[in-house]
């Protein structure tokens, strides 16, 4: 059924074009337009508008309260050369991906792949792996707060086995950063299992026994059959995760709140507290336009690396 | 049990915060810009830190009397954790959409008072009179010589401590008057089986009265500007640091956002001491399942010295309805109000004949106690970028605190990002 569509939506079919075009073509065009209106000035005034207002704000010095003057390109100057944490944020920020992503996947592919086969009890598996996923954020790092902190559940079964305290998880900068990682893998891989297990089920089983029957190996099969029939679901779980993961706010705000010192401080969090808590407006609009750009970067990068390994059904 | 419930109160202000990160804007203050008005109905939003579901109590309940006095004025109470309620107003009011009636803490007051009306002449008109409150929070509340809120509370950090701890330890109950040697020995003995003696942790506002006290220093200067790496200040900090360090008197603390971690370990039965002002007392009643004393901040050369802050109550200059606002105030900072919050243990009062309230339902010796800390007190000296510095403080304190980082390096950090603006 691809047929081109002239104009309006609504107008594709074979018989709308056996139709002259004219009073009811627009007739059609009109009506859904008026459809479309709606959610038109929606998307306008809360997307369209703010991403231009947030532009704009980026080039301006714009306190919350005061004046607002034009400075050009100043914000961006003075965040990549005297903005003493900027540059630090931006590595956190990385770290942060580079380390969540892989293990993210990988985790979430695992237990999809452990729960694939009808073993008993999958649907209940299903939910208990996706529950951290579905709880707010704000309280399972809450909880992991008071887990990780000194004297909290960890330290004090570490004290049991070792008798000595364990490392101030949340206190040190060597392990800061860690805990937010693994926490926000706990959190997080629910959603790409579920993603995966879906792709899994669509595998047919006839490629899998012939590729059984031909005397591959469980890993083997893997590999060569199922893993480049997933190709396209770990395609969209790795460019949602990347997306989300350089995102990354809630976990260390309320885990670490981006210390000690910077060592846990992202994009995201510096954007807050520079607009919110400095009220630099300006710069923070800037901050975010450096990791729209940085996001519309790599994923540009990974659609062009996709063409070479991804199997789409065509 | 009370303090997981704090813990989800929490949760519920940073949700809050976050939400409002990523949606950029301010909430609306309930109708219009921070109240609205029907039928010769007013409704007001009055917005306002808590630290308990106690104290949100406390709040409604002085709502009512507003409405018991003025039937024609109703208020919506909205609420948040300290830190996030000053960040919070700051994004509501870019918006242009700051409530009606805020609070105002003396600290915060140089830097967020631009936000709230003169009120001086409002205030005349609605009869209340200013000279009947403390005159030190008076002038802690104004910003360029103008009013800008009516107090409520006013107070000295003092040090709270737990009472069966203590007695338990053979500890003589600390009296005003005790020494910062004696701190320490007692710091020392209470420190024993996994609980400390004392709560230390990274907040400017409960390190700088043993700044005062004991080294003479704080750090704001006198004309106003940040002064964190003055050599004395360091000297002092690293006095602090050494409880946790060396001393090792305090438990090692984590990173976090919160900055009330000291007093729910205190209240939690964990540490001993904790430094807090007479505000808490409240949430110490409601929560601690202990016998709570308060004794002054431990001496230096020159005495026992400590800082005041205190808060009051303003209007925001985007308010459309001032006189409505200003008769709410006049009865929430009224005589009966303040009495109220002076039982609760809420607040020691700002109007000086309810003072006798707080300290009759407060613990023994409180009297002692405040009254010798009022005489040692001074004005908490802040700037107007005083959140920024506070939360660079807390952040880089903590390396600090669990010695991955000089002192001098802590404050140097913090001084280069918040000193210059």
């Amino acid at each position: 059924m691809a047929i081109s569509m002239p104009g309006a939506a609504g107008a594709g079919t074979a018989e709308a074009r056996a139709i002259p075009r004219g009073r009811s073509g627009g007739h059609q065009a009109r009506a859904a337009s008026g459809f479309l209106a709606l959610s038109m000035a929606g998307f306008l005034a809360f997307t369209i508008l703010p991403i231009i207002g947030s532009l704009v704000m980026a080039f301006f010095d714009w306190p919350v309260f005061g004046d607002r003057t034009f400075t050009g390109f100043a914000n961006f100057r003075t965040l990549f050369t005297t903005d003493p944490v900027f540059r630090r944020v931006l590595g956190n920020t990385v770290l942060f991906v580079v380390l969540y992503l892989p293990l993210n996947i990988v985790v979430s592919m695992a237990l999809a792949l452990w729960i694939s086969p009808r073993i008993r009890g999958r649907g209940a598996y299903r939910v208990l792996f996706f529950l951290p996923a579905v709880t707010p954020m704000v309280a399972n790092a809450i909880v992991w707060q008071l887990m990780l902190a000194p004297r909290g559940v960890i330290d004090s079964l570490w004290q049991s086995v070792t008798g000595s305290s364990a490392p101030n998880f949340l206190g040190s900068t060597a392990w800061a950063m860690p805990c937010v990682v693994i926490m926000s893998i706990w959190q997080g891989f629910g959603y790409n299992m579920l993603v995966f297990s879906a792709a899994l089920d669509a595998v047919p089983t006839s490629l899998v026994e012939a590729a059984m029957l031909d005397g591959a190996g469980p890993i083997r099969r893997y590999f060569s059959v199922v893993l480049p029939l997933l190709s396209p679901a770990v395609v969209f779980a790795v460019t949602m995760t990347l997306i989300t993961s350089f995102q990354v706010f809630i976990q260390p705000y309320i885990l670490t709140g981006g210390g000690p010192g910077v060592s846990t401080e992202t994009l995201v969090l510096y954007l807050y507290r520079t607009g919110f808590e400095q009220f630099k407006m300006g710069e923070a609009a800037a901050i975010a336009w450096v990791l729209f750009g940085i996001i519309i970067f790599v994923t540009a990068v990974q659609f062009l690396v996709q063409k070479r390994w991804v199997h789409y059904d065509d | 049990m009370k303090i997981v419930s704090r813990a989800v109160g929490r949760a519920l202000a940073l949700a809050a915060a976050a939400a409002l990160a990523v949606a950029g804007c301010g909430g609306n203050g309930g109708g219009g810009a921070g109240g609205a008005s029907s039928g010769g109905k007013t409704n007001l939003t009055w917005f306002m830190w808590t630290g308990s579901s106690t104290e949100v109590q406390s709040w409604k309940h002085i709502a009512d009397m507003v409405t018991q006095k003025y039937p024609d004025i109703t208020i919506t109470f909205q609420t948040a954790s300290f830190n996030d309620y000053f960040t919070k107003l700051a994004a509501q009011a870019s918006g242009g959409n700051a409530p009606c009636l805020l609070g105002m803490q003396s600290g915060r007051a140089p830097g967020l008072g631009q936000l709230l009306r003169p009120l001086n002449d409002l205030a005349t008109k609605n009869g209340v009179d200013l000279s009947q409150f403390d005159q030190t929070i008076i002038q802690g509340l104004q910003v360029k010589g103008q009013q800008v809120a009516v107090p409520y509370d006013l107070g000295p950090l003092v040090i709270y401590y737990n009472k069966d701890m203590l007695t338990k330890a053979g500890v003589p109950l600390p009296k005003p008057g005790w020494t910062t040697d004696e701190f320490l020995t007692d710091a020392k003995k209470l420190t024993t089986g996994g609980k400390y003696g004392f709560a230390a942790f990274p907040v400017v506002d409960w390190a700088v009265p043993f700044a005062t006290s004991i080294f003479g220093v704080n750090p704001v200067t006198q004309d106003g500007k940040v002064d964190l790496t003055n050599p004395q200040f360091v000297k002092a900090m690293q006095w602090y640091v050494d409880l946790v360090q060396k001393q090792k008197v305090a438990p090692p603390i984590p990173a976090t956002n919160d900055g009330t971690w000291p007093i729910n370990q205190f209240m939690s039965g964990s540490t001993a001491m904790v430094v807090d002002g007479p505000w808490d007392l409240v949430n110490t009643k409601a929560q601690a399942k202990f016998q709570v004393g308060l004794v002054p901040v431990p001496a230096g050369p020159n005495g026992s010295r400590t800082i005041t802050a205190g808060s009051g109550f303003g209007i925001s200059r985007n308010c459309k309805y001032p006189d409505q606002t200003m008769k709410a105030i006049s009865v929430i900072t009224g005589p009966e109000a303040e009495q109220y919050l002076g039982e609760q243990g809420r607040a020691f009062p700002a109007r000086t004949a309810q003072q006798p309230y707080w300290y009759k339902n407060a613990v023994p010796g409180a009297q002692a106690t405040l009254e010798k800390a009022n005489q040692g007190s001074q004005p908490f000296r802040t700037t107007a970028n005083w959140t920024q510095v506070s939360q660079l403080f807390t952040q880089y304190g903590v390396q600090a605190m669990n010695g991955q980082q000089s002192v001098q390096t802590w404050l140097q950090n913090v001084q280069q990002q918040a000193g210059s603006s």
